[in-house]
């Protein structure tokens, strides 16, 4: 039986140059399916990719009530009493990795002129023990006390006039770019780095925006947690770093996978409808090699094999090329979510579900073909002519 | 019209087929309704922005979302000295929500310059006495009203996180005073409230600061209000308080490229979905010439012209890419109708705006398909030598 189905599926491919454009047909369709889908779907594997490349170790505490950071204002007698909870990591001077920090947003442009702004994060004395992942790439660290600024490489890369040697503006004068960080693909890529105190003393602020502080161990958080909670002079809130950033972005991620699947699945229906009027058109051309293999003693599931293999064979062939395009065009492309730098990802785990699709499309659109192929009545297919 | 029934006997030759084709083009045009929607409705709110307008925000504000950048309600007096400014009004916002943490309710707080600065709001001067007159007073849009069930004189209360009280009180109960049209614009409506009653419930340090700045200059000319930006922000360069000023038109171009570039993304989604189905009815009405090759010659020979039957050939292509397209821009309509519920609240993605003027764009593409899916068979038959024809060769 094996033998049969390998015989007559050899032979439908090599006769299918024969059906050279209704086989383009599928490989087409496929090709654009799978090329909308997994570029719509870089997007989230991207974002996806940034919020894995965070620290899980690393927990932020922000006063109760705003949702973001920016909006989270935690005086310093607060930061002091978050500072004393049981749960943080020991630095090498032995005092807790813990500190509070604050965030501005300066207004800045993407290279392509369009109006964004980018985040300063003001870190204290401990800010880099604190991310270890944090490596510079070219220029040196700021310095404590002096109006210098470093930026993310993807902030680099994708805004204008972040180089080494510009100059950003802030409330009292402008501030040096004097170094380029890498964060190892985390969101903080995308943003800058000054001397908290500085930062400080030029906007104005006497608050932290959030305290942020390293687990000692993985169950570190709850011991922090209910510390803070049974003190009552604070109204915090303390979440991992990680799942601060999901759950900020969880809606547009939702959004996005939505968009793209949607488009996707619009496109899939139209490409299997496809496939099914040429699957039906392939059996029909072939009624007269379909009735001589029957009559030569050949069974119905070769031919019936033949027909779903060739629909598979020729999905297959569109879902490589589309998700070559997809690759080709997106992977490591660089990317803006509202102020959110990234790096779109055209993942393996995409195309292997791109693959998935185009197995499931081709089987819809020739089992009904297939079946047809196989009951065809053998001296009604010999006469058809 | 008298050779329709050739045309019908050419589709229901294969009817299997003629129905597969039909859904292949109703799934493209679905989608190619929902793509060229998107960008007309992000198209409209560009070509919506006023040129003469300039907005003014605190240069260092603390980040996106609903933020604190507040700046000195002075500047007024020094903005207006510069030459060309027609008119100035403020608000500041209410970030908060509606009963349920879900129900977003952003509230504009404004003063009256700004009820005439921003007239497409439609606050008239005697809606904006109303709001003047009463302390805690809102109005809202229509699609507002409905979402929750709300009347004018009804209470609106609204809890916020961020804009506390001078007594640390975070409620603002707010009443509704009158119910207005809802605007492109605001895809989710809008709530507008007063700035005298945001600014005396402040924090006196706080008092006499505000949100944004809306302008409009007398010239309706972008590259002028450009320039304005420009020499408002070199106005409050060196002050304590700088400030960052951007042009409507500026603002409504970015807007559409924020977080995607929306016309780069839907024009080349719409055109891979027609780029399919042009592969598809392309080779199906080549099938179906190339099988029916003595039938055109026997036409020819009853005295058809050549272009009647090449008119045979495209009207059979037409056929279903007309129907599949009508079918399909309904679809994306009744989509579009459907769009603003299932947006996630934090995304004011406005819904596909389709009017006769895009679905004609529809239209008008189906043509276009069926004509290029018909060009190649229908020039073969050009050529056609009868005699061989007729002879099977």
């Amino acid at each position: 039986m094996l033998k049969q189905i390998a015989a007559v599926s050899l032979l439908n491919f090599k006769s299918l140059r024969a059906r050279l454009w209704s086989s383009l047909v599928i490989v087409v369709g496929m090709t654009a399916v799978i090329a909308v889908l997994l570029s719509m779907l870089s997007l989230k594997a991207g974002l996806d990719a940034q919020l894995q490349a965070g620290d899980p170790g690393r927990i932020l505490v922000l006063s109760s009530g705003p949702e973001s950071v920016f909006q989270s204002k935690l005086t310093r007698d607060q930061a002091a009493l978050i500072m004393d909870a049981p749960g943080f990591s020991k630095a090498d001077d032995g005092t807790p990795l813990v500190e509070g920090e604050i965030l501005n947003s300066p207004p800045a442009s993407r290279k392509t002129g369009i109006p964004t702004f980018v985040t300063i994060h003001g870190f204290g004395p401990k800010g880099f023990a604190l991310r270890p992942e944090v490596k510079m790439v070219s220029g040196r660290k700021v310095r404590p006390g002096a109006r210098e600024i470093m930026v993310g490489q993807a902030a680099r890369d994708q805004l204008a006039g972040l180089r080494i040697g510009d100059k950003v503006i802030l409330p009292n004068g402008t501030w040096p770019i004097v170094g380029v960080f890498s964060a190892g693909g985390a969101a903080l890529d995308g943003e800058a780095i000054a001397d908290r105190d500085t930062l400080m003393n030029s906007v104005k602020s006497v608050d932290f925006n959030i305290v942020i502080g390293r687990l000692e161990n993985a169950q570190a958080l709850d011991k922090i947690k209910s510390a803070l909670a049974a003190n009552p002079a604070l109204q915090v809130m303390a979440e991992r770093e990680t799942d601060y950033y999901a759950h900020i972005n969880a809606d547009d991620r939702a959004l996005i996978g939505a968009v793209a699947w949607t488009t996707g699945a619009i496109m899939a229906l139209g490409a299997m409808f496809g496939a099914l009027n040429i699957m039906i058109g392939a059996v029909r051309a072939r009624r007269q090699e379909i009735g001589t293999l029957r009559a030569l003693g050949f069974g119905g599931l070769p031919v019936a094999v033949s027909v779903v293999s060739e629909c598979l064979l020729l999905a297959l062939t569109g879902t490589l090329i589309g998700s070559a395009i997809a690759w080709a065009m997106f992977n490591g492309a660089q990317e803006a979510w509202y102020d959110n730098l990234f790096i779109l990802k055209v993942t393996p785990g995409l195309i292997g579900l791109g693959i998935a699709l185009a197995l499931a499309i081709a089987l819809l659109g020739s089992l009904a073909p297939a079946i047809r192929a196989a009951r065809l009545p053998i001296v009604e297919a010999l006469r058809a002519a | 019209m008298k050779y329709f029934p050739l045309v019908w006997a050419a589709l229901l030759r294969k009817p299997a087929h003629t129905i597969l084709t039909l859904l292949s083009v109703v799934m493209a045009f679905t989608l190619f309704g929902i793509m060229i929607g998107f960008n007309a409705s992000v198209e409209r709110i560009v070509n919506g922005a006023f040129p003469e307008r300039v907005y003014v925000y605190s240069r260092f504000c603390t980040g996106p979302g609903p933020n604190v950048c507040i700046m000195p309600l002075a500047y007024r007096e020094q903005i207006l000295r510069l030459p060309g400014i027609a008119s100035i009004g403020y608000r500041s916002q209410v970030p908060g929500y509606y009963q349920d943490p879900k129900n977003r309710a952003y509230v504009y707080m404004v003063d009256e310059g700004w009820c005439r600065t921003r007239p497409e709001y439609n606050l008239t001067p005697a809606r904006c006495r109303q709001l003047e007159d009463s302390r805690t007073g809102v109005f809202i849009t229509r699609s507002i009203a409905e979402r929750y069930h709300l009347k004018t004189g009804d209470a609106f209360p609204v809890l916020t996180k961020a804009v506390t009280q001078a007594d640390g009180g975070k409620l603002w109960p707010f009443t509704v005073i009158g119910i207005l049209d809802d605007i492109p614009r605001e895809t989710r409506g809008y709530i507008i409230g007063n700035y005298s009653y945001f600014d005396q419930t402040q924090p006196l340090n706080e008092r006499g600061t505000l949100g944004t700045f809306a302008i409009n200059i007398s010239v309706p000319d972008p590259a002028v209000s450009a320039k304005t930006a420009l020499a408002i922000e070199a106005l409050f360069a060196n002050s304590g308080d700088p400030v960052h000023a951007d042009t409507e038109v500026a603002e409504a171009q970015a807007s559409s490229q924020w977080a995607v570039n929306i016309p780069f993304v839907t024009m080349v989604v719409a055109g891979a979905g027609l780029f399919m189905v042009l592969f598809l009815t392309g080779n199906g009405i080549y099938q179906s010439v190339r099988e029916r090759i003595a039938e055109f010659a026997v036409l020819k020979t009853l005295g058809f012209s050549d272009w009647g039957v090449m008119a045979l050939v495209f009207a059979e292509a037409a056929i279903p890419c007309l129907l599949g397209a009508v079918i399909g821009l309904g679809l994306a309509t009744a989509f579009a109708a459907k769009v603003p519920s299932l947006m996630p609240p934090s995304f004011y993605l406005p819904a596909p705006y389709l009017p006769a003027s895009v679905l004609g764009v529809g239209l008008v593409c189906a043509i276009l398909v069926a004509l290029l899916s018909a060009v190649i068979p229908a020039w073969r038959l050009r050529g056609l030598d009868v005699a061989a024809a007729l002879a099977g060769k």
